[in-house]
């Protein structure tokens, strides 16, 4: 391997113009699960939030230190200032679901995020976390450029026409590579523990009586499949982060990832972070794949709305070029 | 590989604008290995020193120990004391997640975080204070008759190895047999339940 070959593949794989489909789909099923979130947030919204909160803002400043995004810092920390940063959210977390002023609502959603989360950091998952993180490099991706009301409006005003142009995919890569980064991280702290390696991690998960949701009756009250179960999940996120990147196997990878969620989202009480996970295993999705999957779907079923999406099939898009 | 030219954009400035991307993506790339892999080695700790007021200020920051490296090993729940100005006594219970229904515990999960993940933990002192002076707002339902102390109470029990005692799923352990410590004793002033 030579540098000009590194370098060519490091080229080829953040700057090697992509479709757009993966990452407009990937941002209307993130924003849809930001909007959940935002949802949920609003049991107990004053205890955390409000003049009255739980943690005093002084306290919250004392812990997180002064410095950070944070507009609570600006408009104070009364009911109002709290109530007007939500709202912001509220209304920028659906712009970016329709893909209205996708850019600027992203950013607006970032910030007010941020600004909650700094607000109260006690009360922060790894759910928030992958919001937060997510959130972040989506400001810099071109999601909205399909299957968005701003390319309608482009289409409408006719500043635009034909199919979305193929866009440099650097920010979904970075995307990619913090995806990556969470299961390796979480599979490097487990690999470290006992009870992940002697496979009775999940007999302990499911004996936490403020987790539990639906039953699992058989399998969890057997040693075998609870061990069976750890090592499989164990598996399943050292995969997310390794073998995903082969593309003969990206795909079974993603689809083992989303059992998994699947099954720890019916088994345990862990509010949006599953939802979080799936929809981030979405922006795996090869580009092509994804515009591939896409293109059939409306040929098979003509599903998708006309006036807001006109994907052209790969191959003849490759003809045309 | 389909590369299309970039529209309007006059060579030179996507030039710059390239190289600009290109610096973008490799710092990012840095900040997000050093914040989220775990383990600590000269190289990273050293960039850390360099991203982390960065990657704070931000909100790039992570930590990605779900249930690891070992699973919580007990069911634990907190309560507090409260005496009120005239000697009496009453329990305030926080909000706990086995004694709620489907919907309630989707949405107050966060209450348990707080609570059970956080507030238990002596490394999280610094928000006893306005814990207690926050039960104490709630216990106030007489101004006449204000609370005077909120003591903050933990329960636990440690779910044993299965290889020696395995328990059933949904099996609940009798109260008698949770630990009580008392860990933080506030007292109330008057502008704590204004």
């Amino acid at each position: 391997m030579t540098l000009q070959a590194i370098r060519n593949a490091w080229n080829d794989f953040f700057f090697t113009k992509q479709p757009v489909t993966g990452i407009a789909i990937f941002r209307i099923c993130f924003g849809l699960v930001l909007i959940l979130n935002a949802l949920f947030l609003l049991a107990g919204f004053s205890d955390w939030f409000g003049s009255h909160a739980i943690v005093q803002y002084s306290t919250a400043l004392t812990f997180t230190g002064t410095g950070r995004i944070n507009l609570f810092s600006i408009l104070g920390a009364s009911d109002s200032s709290a109530y007007l940063i939500y709202g912001t959210h509220l209304i920028a977390i659906v712009g970016l679901t329709l893909g209205l002023w996708t850019r600027s609502s992203a950013v607006v959603a970032f910030i007010t995020l941020v600004s909650l989360h700094h607000r109260d950091p006690l009360i922060l998952n790894s759910g928030d976390t992958a919001m937060r993180v997510i959130l972040f490099l989506l400001m810099f991706s071109r999601a909205g450029d399909a299957f968005s009301l701003d390319r309608w409006r482009a289409l409408k005003a006719g500043t635009t026409t034909g199919p979305p142009a193929f866009q440099m995919p650097w920010a979904q890569r970075l995307m990619q590579i913090q995806i990556c980064i969470i299961y390796f991280s979480t599979a490097c702290f487990k690999l470290q523990g006992e009870a992940w390696t002697n496979g009775t991690a999940v007999y302990y998960t499911t004996r936490l009586w403020d987790f539990e949701r639906f039953p699992v009756p058989f399998l969890n009250d057997s040693l075998v499949a609870i061990r069976l179960m750890t090592w499989a999940s164990l598996a399943i996120e050292c995969a997310l982060c390794s073998c995903v990147w082969v593309k003969e196997w990206r795909n079974t990878v993603l689809i083992l990832g989303v059992l998994l969620h699947l099954s720890i989202e019916y088994s345990m009480n862990i509010p949006i972070f599953q939802w979080v996970m799936m929809s981030l295993l979405v922006a795996m999705v090869a580009p092509q794949d994804m515009d591939r999957w896409v293109a059939g779907l409306q040929g098979r079923w003509h599903a998708l709305p006309a006036p807001l999406e006109q994907p052209v099939p790969v191959s003849r898009r490759r003809k045309a070029a | 590989m389909n590369i299309l030219p970039m529209k309007n954009v006059p060579p030179a400035a996507t030039n710059w604008r390239l190289i600009g991307i290109k610096c973008f993506v490799i710092f990012h790339i840095i900040v997000l290995v050093c914040c989220g892999v775990p383990g600590s080695f000269p190289l990273k700790d050293r960039l850390l020193q360099v991203l982390n007021p960065y990657a704070l200020r931000v909100g790039l920051w992570q930590y990605w120990n779900m249930f690891a490296p070992e699973p919580f090993s007990l069911n634990a729940y907190l309560e507090a004391e409260i005496e009120f100005a005239d000697g009496t006594k009453s329990v305030w219970s926080f909000p706990q997640m086995s004694k709620m229904g489907y919907f309630e515990k989707m949405c107050s999960e966060r209450y348990r975080k707080w609570a059970v993940d956080e507030i238990r933990l002596d490394e999280k002192s610094l928000f006893w204070a306005d814990t207690a002076r926050y039960v104490a707002r709630k216990a106030q339902t007489d101004p006449s008759n204000p609370p005077h102390i909120v003591s903050l109470r933990r329960h636990w029990h440690v779910i044993e190895d299965p290889n020696l005692a395995f328990v059933p799923v949904g099996s609940r352990v009798l109260a008698s047999r949770f630990q009580t410590y008392r860990f933080y004793r506030y007292e109330v002033h008057a502008e704590d339940v204004l």
